[in-house]
């Protein structure tokens, strides 16, 4: 899968205690399922924790909604030993469009 | 009245979001302030604005989510007049809108000075109320509700883009609420 990951600091999201959000784009890529979507986010989370170099503990699935009729927003937590890196993963008549990470202070 | 947009579906009241709190507003400490790219800084009391030439009109509001009020009546000052008080300079793209709150959000510069865009001050005729953005917050009824920032306290005018609170979480740069403008696409 060729992924296209972009780290960058954000000053919106201070208050909210997120320092750094990392991007995730794919090129075509269908998440059809619950079970596609997690597969999806085991295999980015290998990436991000290279990335970080921080070592993912456990990844929990927190709920989905719909964004409309046509996009569904799935939030998981990356767990590390200090705390966790939220996921969101956004989806586009099941075609993946994005996926934002977001990293606390 | 128009067909919804693309994925929205009516409900009969709005859904209240608070995602960095309700702040408390002084009214007489309270500015709205039009910053940056103008010849003309401004900084406005509420009282200022409640003298300005008043639009109302009548109009939908969207939620990214999925959800629109249908016939809200609106009254407020036109954006476009007020930030010709300021004397924009050329170049002007985006519009930072900043909240008291500490909420960000950004908006092309069309869509900000666009006919129906005003600094809101009433809903259904009655002053806003503290949890719809009091004393006032824009609207501009073709994009999403979170470009709609309430509690109002900044207009910076700029030329280069950055990200506001749910840009920067992946919202769309725009989010005109017809081209269903939800999610930026990354790749």
């Amino acid at each position: 899968m060729k992924l296209r990951i972009r780290m960058r600091r954000v000053d919106s999201l201070i208050k909210k205690g997120v320092k750094e959000v990392i991007e995730v784009g794919t090129e075509d890529l269908s998440l059809s399922t619950l079970k596609d979507v997690k597969e999806y986010v085991n295999y980015i989370a290998k990436e991000i924790s290279e990335k970080l170099g921080v070592e993912i503990v456990k990844i929990e699935f927190q709920g989905n909604e719909d964004i409309g009729a046509r996009y569904i927003l799935y939030r998981f937590r990356l767990y590390t030993k200090k705390g966790y890196i939220a996921c969101r993963v956004v989806t586009y008549f099941n075609k993946h469009i994005q996926t934002i990470l977001t990293v606390g202070g | 009245m128009a067909d919804l947009p693309p994925g929205q579906r009516k409900i009969p009241n709005f859904i209240i979001y608070r995602i960095l709190g309700q702040p408390k507003i002084d009214i007489d400490r309270w500015r709205l302030e039009i910053t940056g790219m103008v010849n003309n800084r401004l900084s406005l009391k509420y009282e200022d604005l409640l003298k300005m030439r008043q639009i109302e009109y009548v109009s939908d509001f969207h939620c990214v989510t999925g959800w629109t009020v249908e016939k809200v009546r609106w009254t407020g000052v036109s954006v476009r007049e007020l930030i010709s008080y300021a004397k924009p300079l050329k170049g002007v793209k985006w519009g930072y809108i900043h909240s008291a709150d500490g909420y960000t959000t950004i908006v092309p510069y069309e869509d900000l000075i666009s006919e129906h865009s005003i600094i809101a001050l009433k809903m259904n005729d009655q002053p806003l109320d503290i949890e719809h953005g009091y004393p006032a917050r824009l609207f501009i009824p073709h994009l999403y509700g979170w470009k709609s920032a309430k509690w109002i306290v900044k207009i910076d005018l700029v030329n280069e883009y950055k990200d506001g609170y749910w840009e920067a979480l992946g919202y769309h740069e725009r989010g005109n609420v017809w081209k269903d403008e939800r999610f930026k696409k990354l790749y």
